[in-house]
């Protein structure tokens, strides 16, 4: 069964067509990958399904339910997380208090008892363990980003809406997040939908990819059918390089 | 008709200053993002130091008012180093500390000059028969004048220098205007300082008819506050729509409806037009 | 750090007990004067400390604070004055409506953020005060609005008591929220707004509920204030003591339990003394706060940590 269904939607910023009839759908235990050019309207889809803005034209169904307009707390509460491009972690509480407000917002909160032993037991499997006392704005790029997974973590999620997980990461780190992300799908049934510049870490890690330019979904399949696709390469090799 | 005519010319003249020391406050916003509680402070400043200059050293008048306008630009330079720059990226900071600084100075300008209203001479007296329908005071009609002059100039210096230049692109993008190799500290310094100059000039303009007590700069700033917001919320020549608006609706309430509620429409204007356009007074989405 | 906290929890709260123990003891000991002082500087620590939850927790930064206050008053001032009504039962109703306007205002506020939130509440504070100054039929304008006590005769040291018992209920209540989930989603909804609501905090109800919690806390000390001073002027929800408030949360520091405390109980002793020098305590009050916000953003609360971890 499809976890998340994207059904034609459509979203304009002035003249701007940011996503224009985009149609995909998750399935139960995979790894979606989401690629394309800077500006190809990847973050405004999550957007879009997380409900940080609605759609102009075109549905989201999620677990059987239309999540089309919903308030992006509901969303989060009904079991769809993410995480942000530039890891927005609440720089001025400790790394416990991230995850706590991730156990008070689930629909049914974590009872007080059972709360310290859950957050250290993310905290631990993100890799942030001895770390619960710290502030998040003392913490590195990549234990920000840690933070960020553990406390979508937290909410308890069927999906997990991932921009950029590696971005600004060496080498070593990216192995290391990726064999994160890997373990959680595996260990937590977690699916994800994952957007990343990084081909290498995107092409080994999922089994199915989407690729976006210029607002359009412009193909769709597994790694090897994407990196022969000629609309793939002509949209990355005819994208003039931003360079961020 | 007579009275109606000399109520719009009333609004007319105050709108144009008011528009005058809106644009200080706009450009400050659209720069900074930064609301500047201490505007009309500033204005008053202006004014007492315009009295000291003619009164106390003897300056010319007109000399007066130049040298104090610099006066309130380089004490606007010395506060944007001193205090603001601090709190750039916490809103919340910039906004306190203003707010503080304006008690501040209201209290400070008690202690020197006392609780007396204080003015510098006229420039130009007598009056002038305006279209042979009534009298109006030269020194008003000077005032108009002179602001009309001072925005004209503030709409050139926007429009054909570097500096112009700089503050149509950060109203645009600011992210973009970083890259451009602007020093945004510079930029801020200067639009800071400028922002207070402006409130500085309309300051010893009206003082002379209005003359300046140590909490009159209150009115100033919320009445800045409603022009910004009124004025289509975009552009600096908005901000002298919304001015003139504001000064014909003040003077035509206050005739024909009640003088007593007359700032209360400038509130219900602000607030109704803050929460149509909640995106912010430069209509700006912010991530 | 677990330790640290554990060994500095107990003797603090020893200290607590001395000095609220030394304070109600006040009446024994001080003169009528001061036990007035000591009574202002209750109603600042109700409006510092209830501003604190509002802006220091979930950073929205209210003008309309004293407004609050003032309708708390005025509410069951005119209700006291015009309708006879007994100022116990008027004191709730002030609460009422001062927590049905903090909804209101709250709810008004919630598109905005930063500035335009705080022009907004500044303009509803200036509002309730024009209407206030201008309908002298009713609440007699600048003149002031005689009020009766709270209850039964005029009395310093009962009035001392009914606000100490006020201050702490409202501060027990604080401090409640602060440790209750409410009290961090409100950190959170202050940290990042649209991460708190990816993580499925309802960020509307909770902005708007901390308005009208503030609310009704602001409205209530005005409201004892007003039947303690008995005369009801519009200085309750003006800028001024606006300022006052914000001047004493900064000083103490903003956004811990203890700085609006310390804050205004410091503050209004401070003008107390300065007073005799002539009308400068605001001005002083006012450069205070400027060189900590600018130098110790985290008021004396934080200068006090600052010290503690450097010993
Ligand atoms: N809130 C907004 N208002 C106006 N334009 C927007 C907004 N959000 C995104 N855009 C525009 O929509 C387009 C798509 O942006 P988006 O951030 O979705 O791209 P992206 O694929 O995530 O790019 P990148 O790889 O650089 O992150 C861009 O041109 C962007 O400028
Ligand atoms: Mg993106």
């Amino acid at each position: 069964m499809s976890l998340v269904v994207v059904d034609h939607v459509s979203k304009s910023f002035g003249g701007l067509q940011a996503v224009s009839d985009v149609s995909f759908h998750v399935n139960e235990g995979e790894i979606l990958g989401l690629i394309g050019p800077n500006g190809a309207g990847k973050t405004t889809l999550f957007n879009l399904v997380a409900g940080a803005i609605t759609p102009d034209r075109g549905r989201v169904r999620f677990n059987g339910l239309d999540i089309t307009g919903l308030p992006p707390y509901r969303i989060s509460r009904a079991g769809l997380a993410r995480t942000f491009q530039v890891a927005r972690p609440f720089l001025g509480m400790t790394c416990y208090e991230n995850v706590l407000v991730a156990l008070i917002g689930r629909a049914h909160p974590a009872p007080d008892s059972e709360r310290p032993e859950l957050i250290r037991e993310l905290l631990d499997f993100v890799g942030l363990s001895g770390k619960e006392s710290f502030l998040a704005s003392s913490l590195n790029l990549i234990d920000k980003k840690r933070l960020e997974l553990a406390r979508a973590l937290a909410t308890r999620p069927r999906v997990a809406l991932l921009d950029e997980a590696l971005g600004g990461l060496s080498s070593i780190e990216m192995d290391q997040a990726m064999g994160l992300i890997r373990s959680i799908r595996d260990k937590r049934g977690v699916n994800f939908v994952w957007i990343e510049h990084v081909m290498g870490a995107i092409m080994t890690l999922c089994e199915r990819l989407l690729v976006l330019n210029q607002g359009m979904l412009i193909c769709e399949g597994t790694p090897a059918d994407v990196a022969r696709d000629a609309r793939v390469i002509e949209a990355y090799l005819g994208a003039p390089d931003a360079g961020d | 008709m007579t009275d109606f005519l000399l109520y719009l010319t009333n609004g007319l003249v105050m709108g144009i200053i008011y528009a005058l020391f809106a644009l200080g406050v706009a450009l400050i916003v659209g720069i900074m993002n930064v609301v500047n509680f201490a505007h009309g402070e500033l204005y008053v400043l202006a004014g007492y130091f315009s009295a000291l200059f003619a009164s106390a050293l003897g300056m010319h008048p007109a000399l007066a008012m130049i040298m104090a306008t610099l006066c309130v630009f380089v004490v606007g330079l010395i506060v944007e180093r001193t205090l603001i720059r601090p709190t750039y990226g916490n809103e919340m900071y910039s906004l306190i500390v203003t707010f503080i600084l304006s008690i501040v100075l209201q209290n400070g300008y008690l202690l020197i000059f006392g609780p007396y209203p204080r003015k510098p001479p006229n420039l130009v007296t007598g009056a002038t028969n305006v279209f042979s329908l009534f009298m109006y005071g030269n020194q008003r009609l000077l005032g108009f004048a002179l602001a009309l002059v001072m925005i004209v100039c503030f709409f050139a210096l926007i429009r054909y220098t570097w500096f112009g230049r700089v503050v149509r692109s950060v109203s645009i993008d600011r992210d973009m205007a970083s890259l451009m190799g602007v020093n945004p500290q510079r930029v801020n310094l200067l639009a800071f300082g400028l922002g207070c100059a402006l409130a500085g000039a309309a300051g010893v303009i009206l003082t002379p008819i209005f003359p300046v007590t140590p909490t009159i700069g209150v009115g100033v700033s919320l009445t800045a506050f409603v022009v910004v917001v009124l004025g289509g919320m975009g552009s600096f020549a908005g901000c002298v729509v919304g001015g003139i608006l504001l000064g014909v609706m003040e003077n035509l309430g206050a005739a024909y409806i009640s003088s007593a509620y007359k700032q209360l429409f400038g509130f219900i204007i602000l607030i109704s037009a803050l929460f149509l356009r909640p995106a912010g007074l430069f209509g700006r989405k912010r991530a | 750090m677990e330790v640290i906290t554990a060994n500095t929890k107990k003797p603090l709260t020893v200290v607590g007990i001395v000095v609220l123990a030394l304070f109600a003891a006040f009446p024994l000991f001080l003169g009528q004067y001061w036990l007035h002082t000591a009574i202002v500087g209750l109603f600042y620590v109700m409006m510092a400390s209830s501003w604190n939850l509002l802006a220091g927790y979930t950073g929205q930064v209210s003008f309309a604070h004293a407004a609050f206050a003032g309708v708390g008053a005025y509410t069951s001032g005119i209700l006291a004055a015009k309708a006879g009504l007994p100022p116990l039962l008027g004191l709730p109703i002030g609460i009422a409506v001062a927590a049905v306007l903090g909804l209101a205002l709250g709810s008004l506020c919630i598109r905005m953020g930063g500035i335009y939130l705080s022009l907004t509440t500044l303009g509803f504070s200036e509002i309730l005060r024009i209407i206030v100054t201008n309908e002298y039929e009713i609440t007699r304008g600048t003149m002031g609005l005689k009020t009766p006590p709270l209850f039964g005769e005029y009395s310093k040291t009962v009035s001392f008591y009914v606000l100490l018992a006020a201050a702490l209920l409202i501060l027990w209540l604080i401090r409640r929220i602060l440790n209750s989930d409410l009290g961090a989603s409100f950190r959170a909804v202050q940290n990042d707004e649209t991460a708190a609501a990816s993580l499925g905090i309802p960020v509307v109800r909770v902005r708007i509920l901390a308005f009208v919690i503030a609310g009704a806390m602001a409205g209530f000390a005005g409201s004892l204030y007003g039947h303690y001073l008995m005369l009801i002027t519009p200085h309750i929800l003006s800028l001024d003591l606006m300022f006052l408030v914000l001047a004493m949360t900064v000083i103490g520091g903003m956004g811990t339990f203890i700085g609006p405390i310390v804050g205004a109980l410091f503050l209004e002793t401070l003008s107390e003394y300065i007073r005799v020098y002539g009308e400068y305590h605001i001005l002083i009050f006012g450069l205070v706060a400027l060189a900590v916000a600018r130098f110790a953003p985290q008021g004396l609360v934080g200068l006090w940590r600052q010290f503690r971890s450097a010993v």
